[in-house]
């Protein structure tokens, strides 16, 4: 990789930053999901930016074996935070959920309250 | 015995009053609840003049937690009983009063009405789908079960909380399996049935294909439930 194609893989990870940073300064992004996608790039950044890294760790472990972890790790951080996220938006649909109707309960004890004030 | 009977409702704005007045005529108003499940035509406006006891969801929830709505409310309110009655004018209320009578008679925890007991299943894509539900739930649960997907039901207090706990989608098979593993008794009595007059089913194609998956996995999920009495 030449040092334009690092440059240009940085500048777009540094956008991608940027743009999460951005989100979680504007609350759309909690600090938990800013940590994550956050630590992700920061580290996509830095390979890309001195990839003698993997060929560093390359010429410890063999040519194959960085690449296959890196990879390996990725995917299965990936489908962690999925199935993560997965549970925390079921979680906001239950407590969702949970208010409409306790809204509904007290919209219908309103309701009562109001018909017997008008009677009294 | 003081009992509770709750109308699901989602778009049925020109079915409701006729429904009204057939409940009225044989059940005070402080037996009734009707839900609205955010339904987006007259439905709200049609129940605020009756002057029934209504309530409202602001959002569409579906007909799932419609029926945990008026569990819960019976729960709060401390009924013996909670029994479930369509809003679409297809279920008689001498049915409906027969279920409470069976129910009344306190040999029973859970009475269930049955459109198939006293006659075959349509030859339909749904007919099948009620057959094959209505095999897998009388195998898993150990009681003669015809009609799973009947919305005509009453379930008695002591088992209204262990009913919002089971993992359910419709209450049909997963809910007739996940309380009989828990130990509740059940009935079954045929029941009459009229034709939808006006609005559209709530199984849409969508819903219609994945009904079966989604029922298939609550039935997993509800035969790994706990056995047991169920302490209140």
């Amino acid at each position: 990789m030449d040092l334009r194609t690092r440059l240009v893989v940085c500048a777009m990870i540094a956008a991608v930053l940027f743009w999460i940073f951005r989100s979680f300064s504007r609350h759309k992004l909690s600090s938990g999901q800013t940590l994550f996608w956050g630590t992700m790039l920061i580290g996509g950044f830095f390979t890309a930016l001195f990839p003698t890294l993997v060929d560093l760790v390359s010429s410890m472990w063999g040519t194959l074996l960085p690449v296959s972890w890196i990879s390996f790790i990725a995917i299965l951080s990936l489908i962690g935070y999925l199935m993560h996220q997965s549970m925390v938006i079921n979680a906001q649909q239950t407590r969702l959920t949970q208010l409409i109707r306790q809204t509904s309960f007290l919209e219908r004890r309103l309701r009562s309250l109001q018909e017997s004030g008008g009677s009294d | 015995m003081r009992g509770l009977i709750v109308v699901p409702a989602y778009n049925e704005e020109a079915n409701l009053p006729p429904v009204i007045e057939a409940l009225r005529s044989c059940l005070g108003d402080e037996q009734l609840l009707f839900v609205d499940d955010g339904s987006s035509d007259g439905t709200a406006r049609v129940l605020q003049e009756s002057g029934v006891n209504w309530l409202s969801h602001p959002v569409n929830l579906g007909y799932r937690e419609t029926i945990v709505t008026g569990m819960r409310w019976g729960l709060e309110h401390g009924v013996d009983f909670v029994g479930f009655f369509d809003a679409d004018g297809q279920h008689h209320t001498k049915d409906l009063m027969r279920l409470i009578e069976t129910y009344r008679s306190g040999d029973y925890d859970v009475v269930l009405g049955s459109r198939y007991q006293d006659r075959n299943t349509p030859r339909s894509a749904r007919g099948m789908g009620t057959r094959l539900f209505a095999v897998i739930a009388s195998k898993y649960s150990g009681v003669k079960v015809t009609d799973p997907t009947c919305g005509l039901k009453l379930i008695g207090r002591r088992w209204l909380q262990a009913a919002v706990d089971l993992p359910c989608e419709d209450f049909h098979a997963e809910f007739i399996i996940g309380l009989a593993r828990l130990g509740a008794r059940f009935a079954e009595l045929p029941i009459d049935i009229s034709p939808r007059t006006e609005g559209t089913s709530m199984y849409h194609l969508s819903k219609a294909v994945l009904y079966p998956a989604r029922t298939l996995l609550c039935v997993a999920a509800g035969y790994l439930v706990r056995s047991g009495p169920v302490e209140h």
